[in-house]
């Protein structure tokens, strides 16, 4: 990925209204950005919609950046994913409950490099399992129940175990 | 993990099933009650978005159709051409203000005084309540932050209509500016632009009954209440 003070840089340029900031911006950062929204929405009319959506809120909100506390990865991931989340929401509203899609494509082993992946493979694999198909698949805890097999009580208090285990290794 | 959670356990729970998105409505915004007044919870909830977006690195990288960044071009294009509130205000309306409240709320991570933080909301104030008692709010704005926090006390739209927000800035001239729909009996925060800060001093706000979906004219149709943002200390005594 970009290092993250060149990403940094650009945001600051955008904040400016600096129009080729943006296109650059959007060059370097759409690739994973996209492959995430691929995951998280149905069809992808919906993900290329989230995307831009996302690019055109980044140009925004890119003056409120130097105070979100955040890095311009998380910063434009946390802004995508409400996004996706919200249209996820919405579609479960017409059509509840949600029908458990497959999981996400497997990645491959030697592309698990993240220190999520890393923290995840230390927790107990079902509570793992649902955090990441929380995180990457933007599944709700109905979706998380029916793919393990588990009433839902169960399901939040799996993932909220898990989420403990986790931040204590992600605070290493 | 079978024993009960302690306190600090229970919100690193919870902070992590709100970054993932886990949390239904009511239990999303009581968090993001929270959020606005709790800056330890502000870091956590960071803390995990940051944990989280490493796994973008695991992901390999799709490419999006080529037309999509003309697009986005064009549209900021179209942006730069039109500054102003009120494109903002149609972007705001545009369905992404879930998504600005995120950011706006995370922007309060800098806000590490008490002091400040208890203040966050509370610069300019406004008192709706009909004459009835029977619909009351109360409209916090913070320029600092852009957020507008409009909490519930009483009432409801009539059946088949939504409550919608709007600025009357001063002056006789003043067209009034859509500020985005109230939640049903709920407490509604809205991030505001900018842009929009300097207008609301000394500026009415004011609550109209629309159809669903809001006011398709960009004027009130039909105004239940309005009343002046003045200093909060006028209704604090501070």
């Amino acid at each position: 990925m970009t290092p993250s003070r060149e990403v940094e840089a650009l945001l600051r340029r955008m904040a400016a209204r600096d129009r080729a900031a943006f296109i650059t911006f959007y060059r370097r950062t759409s690739g994973r950005l996209f492959a995430l929204l691929r995951r998280m929405m149905p069809t992808p009319a919906e993900a290329e919609a989230v995307l831009v959506d996302s690019y055109l809120a980044a140009w925004r909100e890119s003056g409120r950046f130097e105070t979100s506390g955040l890095g311009p990865y998380a910063w434009l991931v946390h802004l995508a994913r409400s996004l996706a989340l919200d249209r996820l929401r919405a579609r479960r509203q017409i059509a509840p409950p949600d029908a458990p899609r497959p999981p996400g494509p497997p990645r491959e082993r030697q592309r698990q490099r993240s220190l999520l992946s890393f923290c995840l493979a230390g927790i107990n694999a079902e509570d793992a399992a649902a955090i990441e198909a929380a995180y990457l698949d933007g599944a709700g805890y109905p979706e998380l129940a029916a793919r393990q097999g588990v009433p839902l009580d169960r399901m939040r208090q799996r993932v909220r175990g898990g989420l403990v285990d986790l931040m204590i290794c992600l605070r290493g | 993990m079978t024993a009960p959670m302690d306190r600090r356990e229970e919100d690193v729970a919870l902070a992590g099933e709100y970054a993932l998105g886990l949390l239904d409505p009511a239990a999303r915004q009581a968090f993001e009650r929270r959020l606005m007044a709790e800056p330890a919870l502000r870091r956590m909830t960071a803390e995990w978005l940051e944990g989280f977006a490493t796994a973008l690195e695991d992901l390999a990288p799709e490419t999006p159709s080529a037309r999509i960044e003309s697009e986005l071009d064009e549209r900021v294009s179209a942006l730069l051409k039109r500054r102003g509130g009120f494109s903002l205000l149609r972007f705001l309306a545009g369905g992404l203000v879930a998504a600005l409240l995120a950011l706006a709320l995370l922007a309060a991570l800098t806000v590490t005084s008490p002091r400040v933080s208890a203040h966050l909301v509370a610069h300019y104030q406004a008192d709706l309540r009909s004459e009835d008692g029977r619909l009351h709010f109360t409209a916090r704005f913070d320029p600092s932050s852009g957020l507008m926090a409009v909490t519930w006390h009483q009432g409801r739209a009539a059946s088949g209509r939504v409550l919608q927000l709007w600025l009357y800035p001063r002056g006789a001239a003043a067209v009034p500016v859509p500020l985005g729909l109230l939640a049903d009996r709920a407490d509604t925060v809205l991030a505001l632009p900018p842009e929009l800060a300097a207008r609301m001093a000394g500026g009415d706000v004011g609550i109209s009954g629309e159809r669903a979906g809001g006011s398709q004219s960009g004027f009130p149709t039909n105004l239940i209440l309005r009343a002046t943002l003045l200093p909060a200390g006028i209704f604090t005594g501070t």
